[in-house]
């Protein structure tokens, strides 16, 4: 089944080069916030089409093996699973534009208040994120299950940085508008950080032929504790 | 799950001096389709060929175990027309009688005695209604079978078995020789059979197994390497022997 094979291969290689390019979109998005870099904010929206490309590209491949190869067992969970990455990864490409969006409607001032917490809360998402990509490459299902795990102390920074930007802006309502900017771009960074969890979901998938979409973390480690 | 209609019980069989199937145990629901795949030489045919003693036509040939049918051992037991009137095959290439379409159908009725004319009408009838093919050739009973196309052979050769009125439909690649409608036509009518009959099916294709039937097993070199529902079968086997060979990495 060599053809097959090397569709599997182009596949691995195409999802490869499209973690990558998200993966670099999510960063300097961050970068361009903190820095206030108005260039490297209008890159990372270029990059955009790069990641629609990918989807498009990865999904034709997919759809033509899947209508002429019939894979099977983890070949058939493999392209299922790609799948459903390449929308997760075209969303991180989204969020990382709408935060490159963002950077030229903040004052610096504002952002210099915040950008400990949301520079924390950047690298723990973009820790999941990387996390989520080598758990797939690597065929890790540990590393997909403890990864998932991390998704709650982001929805925890994301609450209290949210906390945070309404008392500041009530004090300082000149700022209304970037404290606006931020809050955006917090739920921007905690929605990379549940699209890393979905990859982790289907990276599990991938490995275990087990759903373990909408279950609650706990549950699934139980279970494979039991078994 | 149903009852079991066939419980396969430490089963060995040999040709001659040569063993080719190794302790299988394995039980078959009743209206249900099993579906028997591996490489070729893996056995599954011959597995096959044990519920209805085909094996005995040849000398030399040796079973050991017990295989159950309705908690009787097919095994011990002595008519074998009866038997394969009740567990009927279907093979690979059409086998149409030289005869009318009509008497390849009343062919078992007469073998069993059944002589009433009505009675064998009604039930050749009733035999190609349920054979999907009463619509096609209910025009020309007396038509010798030959003239019929591939497909229809095989559902004609179905017709005959139904007659009899059989628990169970063994196909050895009922579909190799069909083009592709042709094969839809006799997959639907596989599982529209199951209401009726149970049926054990040994195929080449992969795919067809995956698309009819409920459950699968997988033999290699003799043995029973992995059974399981087709669903779990397909996206999850549990043995890396049968995840290498409906991969197609097997070798």
């Amino acid at each position: 089944m060599k053809y097959v094979e090397e569709k599997y291969s182009q596949i691995r290689a195409m999802l490869a080069e499209m973690s990558k390019v998200a993966q670099s979109m999510m960063e300097d998005s961050i970068k361009a916030l903190l820095r206030g870099d108005k260039e490297l904010a209008k890159n990372v929206k270029k990059r955009d089409g790069i990641v629609d490309r990918f989807d498009n590209d990865i999904e034709d491949v997919c759809f033509k093996v899947l209508a002429m190869y019939d894979p099977k067992a983890f070949d058939l969970r493999f392209v299922m699973s790609a799948l459903r990455i390449i929308v997760d990864l075209e969303r991180i490409g989204d969020s990382s534009v709408n935060i490159a969006k963002q950077v030229k409607h903040i004052d610096s001032s504002c952002t210099q208040n915040f950008s400990s917490k949301i520079n924390e809360m950047a690298t723990a998402a973009k820790g999941m994120l990387e996390a989520s990509i080598e758990a797939f490459f690597k065929n890790d299902a540990s590393l997909a299950l403890e990864t998932i795990k991390k998704d709650d102390y982001i929805d925890k920074l994301n609450k209290q940085i949210i906390t945070d930007i309404i008392n500041y802006i009530s004090l300082n309502p000149q700022h209304v508008k970037s404290g606006v900017s931020l809050v955006y771009i917090a739920r921007n960074i905690e929605r990379i950080a549940d699209h890393a969890t979905n990859i982790c979901e289907f990276v599990y998938f991938k490995e275990t032929g087990k759903s373990i979409k909408h279950t609650f973390f706990d549950s699934v480690k139980e279970n494979k504790e039991d078994g | 799950m149903g009852d079991y209609i066939l419980k396969v019980k430490n089963l060995n069989f040999f040709y001659g001096s040569k063993q080719v199937l190794f302790n299988i145990n394995m039980n078959m629901a009743s209206n249900r389709i099993t579906a028997l795949i591996g490489p070729s030489g893996c056995g599954k045919t011959t597995f096959l060929r044990c519920f209805n003693r085909m094996h005995d036509l040849y000398k030399g040939n040796r079973y050991e175990g017990e295989i159950l049918y309705k908690e009787k051992d097919i095994l011990k037991m002595n008519d074998n027309i009866e038997l394969r009137s009740k567990i009927g095959m279907v093979f690979q290439s059409p086998t149409p009688f030289p005869m009318s379409i009509f008497d390849n159908v009343a062919y078992g009725l007469k073998l069993k005695g059944i002589k009433n004319r009505t009675e064998v009408k009604d039930r050749v009838e009733a035999a190609l209604q349920g054979a999907a093919l009463w619509q096609e050739v209910k025009d020309r009973l007396s038509a010798p079978a030959g003239g019929l196309s591939g497909g229809q052979q095989q559902r004609l050769v179905i017709a005959r078995a139904l007659a009899v009125e059989p628990d169970i439909l063994l196909f050895d690649e009922p579909t190799s020789a069909l083009d592709p409608i042709a094969t839809a036509k006799i997959e639907e009518l596989m599982i529209e059979l199951k209401k009726i009959t149970t049926i054990i099916v040994v195929t080449h294709n992969m795919q067809q197994a995956a698309r009819v039937s409920d459950y699968t097993a997988f033999f290699y070199l003799g043995e029973l390497i992995e059974t399981d529902k087709t669903e779990d079968f397909f996206t999850r086997p549990k043995n890396k022997q049968t995840e290498d060979y409906i991969r197609g990495k097997f070798g």
